[in-house]
């Protein structure tokens, strides 16, 4: 792979509910082993935006390039095939199935070709959820009465466990508390270390910026601007939020740049 | 593994699976069986309730009502429900009597019913998925259409008779009937429902926990969201489950048919209740998400021996309905009270 080729670019993106324009003409991109942030207020169309790359809507119009080729994304199972999974806020996993029902969920490993091969489920997620550091007490415990960060490293346990390369995390932490936060954070920087690229999404600036190499800000369905977190503040970014004005050194897209 | 070592395992872990709803249904109806054996031994003086006669009469009377509760799982497991199944086998009766009557041959009196129940049940996926009805609604409208094409293709409404011998075999036939097992000890005086029922039960249950059908069907029922976002397709998980129910109310009218020795068009009146209680009563959730086969037919039992006993006690049959009521909502409050404590 080019050092120049994203790992994901978004092209100039358009989708409307309705006469809503939810979001219009954005492009931003993703490079490996880096976090892109993705902030606005709430409605800003960021839910929207990810959800063309996860496979959940299709796109108005636009394009999607993996790896430099452009790709087709009509369903989650398509999303998968390309190496990208979601971590969702909230709906993410089905409350009334265990840790490795919820892990394997839509790809299950099957015994004979036709029958779920359980045992084989259970060890794997155990594998994967020590990877994450997750110690549950039986990992048979239907997901709804673990917490929220037990809960949020299933849905990491997820992605890992199938080799994403493209990861999105739709507010990730919101649900959580400050104790839990910070280890959905060394999470992410364990991730990128391994060369995953993130989409890290939140209406909160707080959240993110730390955590992010670049943050690209969306108001009302447009993209104000895409900025490296080295070369701004956190004011800088909040103006970009709230006025929709971008700082002097603002960058554009870095493929756009070569 | 061999297949020896492999069943035993299966049922194993079909009990573990269940949880304190279904353990008190099958402690009820545990319960409820040395009540009656023990009343009707001082009432008639002699066991007439768990005797081999009454066993396998309750069990066959069961299988009409248990078939469809498989079924009715399924779709209540996705939150959805099925109040056309009623009506429904009194269709695929009659086709099957028509087609009796009319010397058709076995096969097709047996597999046009069958696809009529597939075919219902498809079309209901569909209004409910694509067309965003209410399966509530939806299924109403099976409930009362269907019931007015069963008069219809009646004479007048007078059942329709004229059933082959051969047909007999499905409803009234005993496993002594097949060449080969005449001769052996009990295994003769089972009767053919009570085999269909067992058969629809095993396929059912094992489809329920160890193919990924069954597991998805689970998930839409936890978390349709989030299923679909895991790559499964929900409507087509949808489709399929009003697909079963609609053949095991097939399966269960060539049985009646069979076994009434004629096709009626009154016949699964208000049945559809009954299916649903045993659902109920076996611990499955009406919002989805959490039951199984194994517990519905656990109801079904359970309300198949209430009915029997009081009927061997020569209660008043009107107090039957009472009777079931309270046991129904004394379910649905347990399961109240249960979500109510997991949350
Ligand atoms: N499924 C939908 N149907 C209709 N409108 C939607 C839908 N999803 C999002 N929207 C609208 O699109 C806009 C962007 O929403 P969203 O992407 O969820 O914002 P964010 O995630 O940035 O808070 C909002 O105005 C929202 O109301
Ligand atoms: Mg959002």
């Amino acid at each position: 792979m080019a050092e120049n080729t994203p790992l994901v670019e978004m092209r100039n993106i358009y989708k409307s509910f309705g006469g809503v324009h939810a979001v219009e003409d954005v492009t931003i991109d993703l490079f490996a082993g880096e976090v892109v942030g993705l902030v606005g207020h709430n409605g800003a169309g960021k839910s929207t935006l990810i959800k063309m790359l996860s496979g959940a809507y299709t796109a108005d119009s636009g394009k999607i390039f993996i790896d430099g080729r452009e790709v087709t994304i009509n369903n989650p199972r398509d999303a998968r095939k390309y190496g990208i999974e979601t971590i969702y806020q909230t709906l993410a996993l089905a409350d009334n199935l265990d840790a490795p029902a919820n892990i394997f969920l839509g790809r299950e490993l099957m015994r004979s070709g036709y029958l779920l091969n359980d045992d084989a489920m259970e060890a794997a997620s155990r594998e994967v959820l020590d990877r994450l550091r997750l110690n549950l007490p039986s990992v048979k415990e239907k997901v709804v009465n673990l917490s929220g960060g037990q809960r949020q490293a299933v849905a990491i346990g997820r992605a890992i466990y199938f080799n994403a390369k493209i990861l999105i995390m739709d507010e990730p932490t919101a649900a959580l508390g400050p104790e839990e936060t910070a280890q959905v954070g060394e999470l992410i920087h364990q991730l990128k270390k391994e060369g995953l690229g993130i989409f890290l999404i939140s209406h909160d600036l707080h959240d993110v910026f730390d955590l992010s190499d670049r943050v690209s800000v969306l108001k009302n369905g447009a993209l104000v601007g895409t900025v490296h977190t080295a070369d701004v503040t956190k004011d800088d970014v909040l103006a970009m939020i709230i006025a929709g004005k971008l700082p002097e050194v603002a960058t554009t897209p870095k493929s756009a740049q070569a | 593994m061999s297949k020896l070592t492999t069943q035993p395992m299966l049922l194993g872990r079909s009990l573990a699976r269940l949880d304190w709803r279904q353990y008190l249904t099958l402690f009820i109806f545990l319960g409820l069986c040395v009540v009656f054996h023990f009343l009707t031994l001082w009432k008639l003086g002699r066991p007439a309730f768990i005797s081999q006669v009454n066993v396998i009469n309750v069990i066959r009377q069961v299988s009409i009502v248990g078939i469809m509760a498989v079924g009715m799982t399924y779709v209540i497991m996705v939150a959805e429900i099925d109040l056309g199944v009623g009506s429904l086998l009194a269709v695929c009766g009659m086709i099957a009597a028509l087609l009796q009557r009319a010397d058709a041959g076995l096969l097709a009196s047996i597999l046009l019913p069958l696809l009529v129940g597939v075919a219902t049940g498809l079309f209901v996926g569909l209004l409910v998925t694509y067309g965003r009805i209410p399966s509530f609604v939806a299924t109403l409208g099976v409930l009362a259409s269907y019931r007015g094409i069963a008069l219809l293709i009646s004479n007048r409404g007078q059942p329709v008779t004229g059933i082959d011998p051969s047909f007999r075999f499905i409803g009234a036939g005993v496993l002594g009937d097949v060449p080969g097992l005449a001769s052996i000890p009990f295994i003769k005086v089972i009767p053919i429902p009570i085999v269909i029922f067992a058969v629809v039960i095993a396929v059912g249950a094992i489809v329920f926990q160890r193919y990924p059908f069954g597991r998805h069907v689970a998930a839409v029922g936890g978390n349709a969201t989030a299923a679909r976002l895991s790559g499964i397709n929900v409507r087509a998980i949808k489709l399929a489950v009003f697909a079963i129910s609609g053949i095991c109310a097939a399966i269960s009218a060539l049985i009646l048919t069979s076994r009434l020795n004629m096709g009626s068009p009154l016949s699964g009146t208000t049945m559809e209740l009954d299916v649903i209680a045993a659902v109920v009563v076996g611990g499955t959730s009406l919002y989805g998400g959490r039951g199984s086969v194994l517990g519905s037919i656990l109801g079904a039992m359970l309300i198949g021996v209430l009915s029997n006993g009081l009927n061997l006690m020569a209660v008043n049959p009107h107090w039957q309905p009472v009777v079931k009521g309270v046991v129904i909502a004394t379910a649905v409050l347990l399961d109240q009270l249960g979500r109510r404590h997991e949350e």
